[in-house]
């Protein structure tokens, strides 16, 4: 009989609790007007442009200051305050953060504190793709969640015009894409007169010049925006070279983050590479304005064109990114970053 | 030499024959053994093969690649084999790895620590940390009322030693970002594919000083795998032994981790191999288990650079062949703490 | 050869051994008899050095035996342990010569194998040589570890119950051995609990009860019946068989 009684009363709790999540998200969902799809393929919908947007991904955080929003963010994620690069450019931007006034309701990629970002009472949250579970929790409390991947170029250029959309800044969105079209087809018109196109392999920071990225990836996004090619030819994403492949392809640009060329110069059994003979190896620093996970992919694009292609430039390529820069933050902000 | 005994010696010209094989292997389609042998004639006799550019890519393929991995991977197969088997005559236990007392987890540990700081280096990180994971096993199950450390309690906080760092482990992983942690899980996994003359030359000399200190007590282990009481019966301390041992294994071990990470199970089913090649008597064995060790972790290595363009890290081999062995050990001995 | 003076030895709370005095002469058959928990373990192990003396003296040749270390300690006293199981196959030959690893650091020397093969000879267990240990009968075990204390050769040899797992045949054949070895310049110690077959082979019996060493009133024999009662709680029958008494317990319920 009181097992009987205990099965009722949690079917019974159940019930009440789902069905009155059900209710709340339906009732929201029929009075809002301003709806896109995000990346999982999911209505996200806000009444009026967000005014309280939390931001757990860093590169959408980017987006909102780009589209001139920033003062609508009240949340970030930690590793702005964590990672040194991070927090220097940011703390450029918004001096909010360089006070740490600015709260960060997550611990890193996967850590959450759902309870910390609610009572920020933000109406958008943009999260990344990882985070699953915090994505269902939000949802069932009845926020406003956009879902960002920015895998590839036409994403991140659809993801902008999307955030833009939400939080009510269409017209910024419209000129910053604008802008970079034009870019991308002035150096796609510079690289059709190149003759030959080159190659480049990229090697991931931290020293592990042997794992490159695969053909679909970022990575090669902006490599084939640069106007070259990518020497790794497998979709894998992260795969790992053993240094013989690499002296076998022998590819005419090596191309690494944040990481100082001296690590590729220095080992021994790279020094027949012609990449190294011809000192053509880049590195991308001040990693801050090179994000291909942003907008800012076509500063990547156009400083490895110049670089590889040297005698094709008409101007030299830190004007080229003061412009580019300008245009995405200002002229103040554009020198500030580039230090 | 008689007949008898040379089954105990024939495979010592082994490693030269693996060495020499290895060299003419690479996944390159353009470089293959033909090349080699032939570019062994030119550089002989002078027959024009290949004109200067391609000599000196293939001379720099041989001596700056191809080499220190070979040695490399010789090394720290011939230091884990020789240390799983001193072990195994430690515990009297021939189901124990090389990290049974607590290594991985602390190299592990330390890796990923460095790769999360990164400041630190990896390899230095992990050997260090390695080296504590031992020193706290010992610290935790000696007891000072005891004549000597029971091996049961042994096990028991090298568990707890593990848990510690995996905790800490965990954590690094769940606060780092995901590239960070791709770096981080497969450093763990074993990577002999960045080695260099580099990692050859810091490592070459405790490895060195390791299996010295191994084959000189190889007698010693006999009396050590019969157990402790069985020693202090003809009048000898284990004490100081068993402490040289650990010392030894646990110096081995932790080089061979920071040099090419975590290669699992392969201190195990190893020393296990050469235990039915040459019986358990190890004065046979230690030195079988340095020879045999490099060259099969040699074979192995050879394997997985002409099966696939890209690498895969060698711990995954070492897993599927040593975790089936495993199993057929475990269902066929019969063990029991003595 | 051995004196234990006023040995007292507790586990915890508990009392183990109370005030115990013994004196084992030199190349001597002694046996120490006893009921089980009577504490005769715990005497063995203090003796062997397993355990370290606390209360009291051991003395060996006037000397605590923590005076004697290394080859020393090798050369005084080697023991037989209780229980040796082992899980590498290890060839008997190898297994002997283990005893000279006091002795031999690096490796044995030509005239450690010859001792081996000596040793062998004198427990008539050649055939084993070449055999693996564990594939042995508990018997022809125990005569490899004895083997082993041969090879290594020292002055005292103690034994903790060394019959219990023999056979018939085995256990007056080890007792004979072990006489013999009394008589080769060995001093012999066994910890037993079977009465009869101390009776036959030893040359001094020492007996155990509750912690205590107790002894036959003067003038007593030692195989009193009134006596063993209070040793072993049993009632006895003497009887002689030839020159030698033994003692059968009591089997008038029958």
């Amino acid at each position: 009989m009181r097992l009987l009684v205990s099965i009722l009363t949690v079917f019974i709790l159940y019930g009440c609790s789902s069905s009155e999540q059900k209710l709340k998200t339906q009732e929201k969902l029929a009075a809002h007007s301003i709806c896109v799809f995000d990346s999982t393929n999911t209505k996200v919908c806000v009444a009026k442009p967000a005014q309280r947007i939390a931001s757990l991904f860093e590169s959408g955080l980017d987006g909102l200051y780009m589209l001139g929003q920033g003062h609508k963010v009240i949340g970030i994620p930690a590793e702005v305050y964590i990672q040194p690069l991070l927090f220097n450019a940011y703390s450029k931007i918004d001096q909010r953060i360089a006070n740490r006034e600015l709260a960060t309701p997550s611990q890193g990629a996967n850590a959450t504190n759902i309870e910390s970002l609610v009572l920020l009472k933000p109406d958008l949250v943009i999260v990344g793709s990882g985070q699953t579970q915090t994505i269902e929790l939000l949802r069932q409390f009845g926020i406003a969640v956009y879902v960002m991947e920015s895998g590839t170029y036409q994403q991140v250029k659809e993801e902008l015009s999307e955030i833009a959309v939400l939080s009510g800044a269409q017209k910024r969105a419209q000129e910053i894409l604008s802008f970079s079209d034009e870019i991308v087809a002035e150096v796609t018109a510079k690289t059709a007169r190149q003759l030959n196109k080159q190659s480049i392999y990229y090697a991931w920071s931290g020293g592990r010049i042997f794992s490159t990225s695969g053909r679909k990836s970022i990575t090669n996004d902006f490599i084939e925006l640069a106007g070259a090619y990518n020497i790794v030819q497998t979709n894998a994403n992260q795969p790992n070279v053993n240094p013989e492949t690499l002296i076998e392809w022998n590819p005419d640009n090596i191309v690494l983050w944040n990481t100082n060329p001296k690590l590729i110069y220095e080992r021994k059994e790279l020094q027949g590479l012609s990449a190294v003979q011809n000192r053509k190896v880049f590195n991308l620093s001040p990693a801050f304005i090179y994000n291909p996970h942003t907008i800012k992919i076509i500063i990547t694009a156009i400083y490895l064109n110049h670089s590889i292609y040297p005698e094709q430039s008409d101007l030299p390529v830190s004007a080229l990114q003061q412009r580019i820069l300008t245009q995405l933050y200002g002229e103040r902000l554009a020198k500030a970053l580039v230090q | 030499m008689n007949m008898q005994n040379l089954k105990y010696y024939w495979f010592y010209p082994l490693p030269f024959l693996m060495i020499f094989i290895s060299l003419l292997i690479g996944p390159t389609q353009t470089l293959n053994a033909w090349d080699y042998l032939r570019w062994g004639v030119q550089a002989v006799f002078g027959t024009p093969y290949f004109d200067a550019e391609q000599f000196r890519l293939m001379k720099n393929i041989l001596v700056n690649v191809r080499l220190p991995r070979i040695l490399l991977t010789f090394m720290v197969g011939a230091a884990l084999a020789t240390a799983g088997n001193g072990l195994q005559a430690l515990f009297r236990n021939p189901l124990v790895d090389s990290y049974v007392l607590g290594i991985s987890s602390g190299a592990a540990f330390g890796a990923a620590l460095a790769l999360s700081l990164s400041w630190l280096s990896p390899n230095l990180s992990a050997f260090i940390f390695g080296v504590c994971a031992v020193a706290l096993t010992y610290l935790f199950a000696h007891q000072k009322h005891e004549s000597q450390t029971s091996l049961v309690m042994v096990i028991l906080s090298s568990m707890i030693v593990s848990g510690l760092f995996l905790a800490g482990l965990t954590v690094i992983q769940y606060l780092s970002d995901p590239f960070k942690l791709q770096a981080i899980v497969q450093w763990t996994m074993g990577n002999l594919h960045q080695a260099s003359w580099q990692k050859v030359q810091y490592g070459v000399l405790p490895i060195c000083i390791g299996l010295a200190g191994l084959f000189a007590m190889r007698w010693r282990l006999n009396l050590m795998a019969l157990g402790a009481e069985e020693a202090q019966a003809v009048g000898v301390n284990p004490r100081w032994e068993q402490l040289l041992l650990i010392v030894l294994v646990t110096v081995c071990t932790s080089t061979s981790v920071a040099a090419a990470g975590i290669i699992s199970l392969y201190g195990l089913f190893m020393p296990h191999i050469v235990r039915m090649l040459i019986g358990p008597d190890h004065r046979y064995s230690i030195p079988a288990n340095m020879v045999l060790g490099g060259s099969f972790l040699l074979m192995i290595d050879n394997f997985s650079r002409v099966l696939l363009t890209f690498e895969i890290p060698i711990g995954i081999f070492t897993m599927l062949l040593g975790a089936p062995f495993f199993l057929l050990l475990m269902k066929t001995q019969r063990t029991h703490w003595a | 050869m051995i004196q234990i003076d006023q040995l007292n030895y507790a586990y915890g709370h508990k009392q183990v051994l109370k005030n115990i005095h013994l004196e084992f002469p030199k190349n001597q058959f002694s046996v120490i008899l006893g009921r089980n928990g009577c504490g005769k373990s715990t005497l063995f192990k203090l003796m062997a050095g397993l355990e370290p003396v606390k209360d009291g003296l051991i003395r060996y040749s006037g000397k605590p035996l923590s005076d004697f270390k290394g080859k020393d300690r090798a050369a005084l006293l080697g023991f037989l342990p209780q229980f040796h199981k082992t899980v590498f196959p290890f060839l008997v030959k190898d297994v002997v010569i283990t005893g000279r690893a006091a002795f031999s650091r690096y490796r044995p020397s030509k005239s450690d194998w010859e001792r081996v093969d000596q040793a062998l000879l004198d427990l008539d267990i050649e055939h084993l040589r070449d055999r693996p240990y564990t594939e042995l009968s508990g018997g022809e075990r125990q005569l490899v570890m004895i083997a082993r204390i041969l090879v290594q050769a020292p002055k005292v040899i103690l034994l903790d119950e060394p019959t219990n797992h023999l056979d018939v045949y085995y256990q007056s054949y080890l007792m004979k051995k072990l006489r013999q070895l009394s008589r080769q310049n060995f001093t012999v110690i066994a910890i037993m609990h079977d009465p009869n077959l101390a009776f036959l082979f030893a040359d001094h019996l020492f007996f155990m009860r509750e912690h205590e060493v107790v002894k036959p009133e003067s003038k007593t024999r030692i195989t009193d019946p009134k006596f063993l009662k209070s040793v072993y709680d049993v009632e006895f029958h003497e009887a002689m068989i030839q020159d030698k008494t033994i003692v059968i317990p009591d089997h008038s319920w029958l």
